[in-house]
């Protein structure tokens, strides 16, 4: 598990970069500041909304590897109790916040590109 | 330097509410240096409760690990000149474990890591030969830099990931162990052992910032073991 988990992050983060990186240099070479027509039917394209939907999974894995580690590091009882041993007891509280937090802004980030770019 | 100010943590925690430093000043002999073992056992003749751990003082037994003006180390091998601020020096127990008294720490959690990796040859093919099972030595050279450790545990509490998780990151010195074992060509747990390790937190906890081998008293490179694990981990992958 832990060898996939290492594979599928650097895949994703080749994903997210080979994306900001299309998208930045298309920015610059095609003429999208003259016409709004060549920006929306590039956009529009199935090849582009692949890539997009691909980039937006990617994120999403990506983050919540990297924020699952942030919730195992830093607030965990332990990690909460070098600050106060108080607040460590409250630590399962803080970990549901943070998920649900995060779930949320999944579901929101989905909801929009889906409703206002896919469909 | 002609005296050192030593101030140590001290922590009793049947008598104390919370840990202190307390401070100490020690003469320094004719050549103006000394190990800080030898600092701290000149502490402890001012006051004999103060309690610390070592045995060979040679940097053989890896008993008397601390921290050193936030350094990790032998204090038996360590000059006061290569740690000390001016002619201060801080003496704290190794971080992230439990302080049994004042230098002196818990290695449970550490020796639990090491007991998990099985640091020991296991190959139940029977001996017909005659004599040991043999290696070339080209094969045994890939042992060197492995089998050295004195798990003197600075590494490990030089870890920031061994810090957060202690229980599931096996840190760096026991990962050195399993890969002492997993490059041993007569030992033949080899798959089961990279299997064991695969999974998020064991060996894919270390991010690879190289504390430990900065610390390590032995001069070893536990960050280059790791990353010989996790090569081996992809190939099978
Ligand atoms: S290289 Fe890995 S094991 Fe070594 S200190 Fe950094 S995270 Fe820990
Ligand atoms: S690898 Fe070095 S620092 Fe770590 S336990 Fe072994 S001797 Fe000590
Ligand atoms: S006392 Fe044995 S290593 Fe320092």
């Amino acid at each position: 598990m832990g060898t996939l988990f290492w594979y599928l992050q650097r895949l994703s983060a080749v994903v997210i970069l080979s994306y900001v990186l299309y998208v930045a240099i298309s920015f610059f070479v095609k003429p999208y500041n003259i016409s709004a027509a060549i920006w929306s039917s590039d956009i529009d394209g199935i090849s582009f909304k692949i890539f997009s939907t691909l980039f937006l999974f990617s994120m999403f894995f990506h983050g919540i590897v990297g924020l699952k580690a942030v919730e195992d590091d830093y607030l965990s009882k332990r990690t909460i109790g070098f600050v106060s041993s108080t607040l460590s007891e409250f630590s399962l509280i803080f970990r549901i916040i943070f998920r649900v937090f995060v779930a949320m802004v999944v579901l929101v980030t989905t909801y929009v590109f889906v409703l206002n770019y896919l469909v | 330097m002609k005296e050192l100010h030593l101030s140590l943590y001290r922590f009793d925690p049947e008598k104390d509410q919370r840990p202190y430093m307390s401070d100490y000043v020690i003469e320094m002999n004719d050549s103006g240096n000394m190990m800080v073992i030898d600092a701290i056992r000149k502490a402890q003749e001012q006051d004999s409760t103060v309690t610390f751990r070592r045995s060979c003082a040679q940097g053989v037994c890896g008993s008397d690990g601390v921290n050193m003006n936030g350094q990790n180390g032998l204090a038996c091998i360590t000059a006061v000149s290569d740690v000390a601020i001016g002619n201060k020096l801080e003496v704290r127990p190794l971080p992230g474990l439990p302080v049994i008294k004042d230098l002196i720490v818990d290695m449970k959690p550490f020796y639990d890591q090491y007991e998990k990796v099985k640091p020991f040859l296991d190959n139940d093919e029977e001996v017909t030969t005659g004599h040991e099972r043999l290696q070339s030595p080209k094969e045994r050279d890939r042992l060197d830099g492995l089998y050295e450790c004195v798990l003197c545990a600075c590494c490990s509490t030089s870890c920031p990931s061994f810090w957060w998780n202690p229980e599931k990151f096996v840190g760096p010195a026991a990962l050195l162990q399993a890969y002492r074992f997993i490059a041993d060509t007569r030992d033949k747990q080899k798959a089961q052992r990279l299997k064991k390790l695969d999974d998020a937190f064991s060996v894919y906890r270390c991010h690879g910032i190289m504390n430990c081998t900065s610390v390590c008293p032995k001069g070893l490179n536990p960050s280059k073991a790791i990353n010989e694990i996790k090569k081996e981990l992809r190939k099978i992958g």
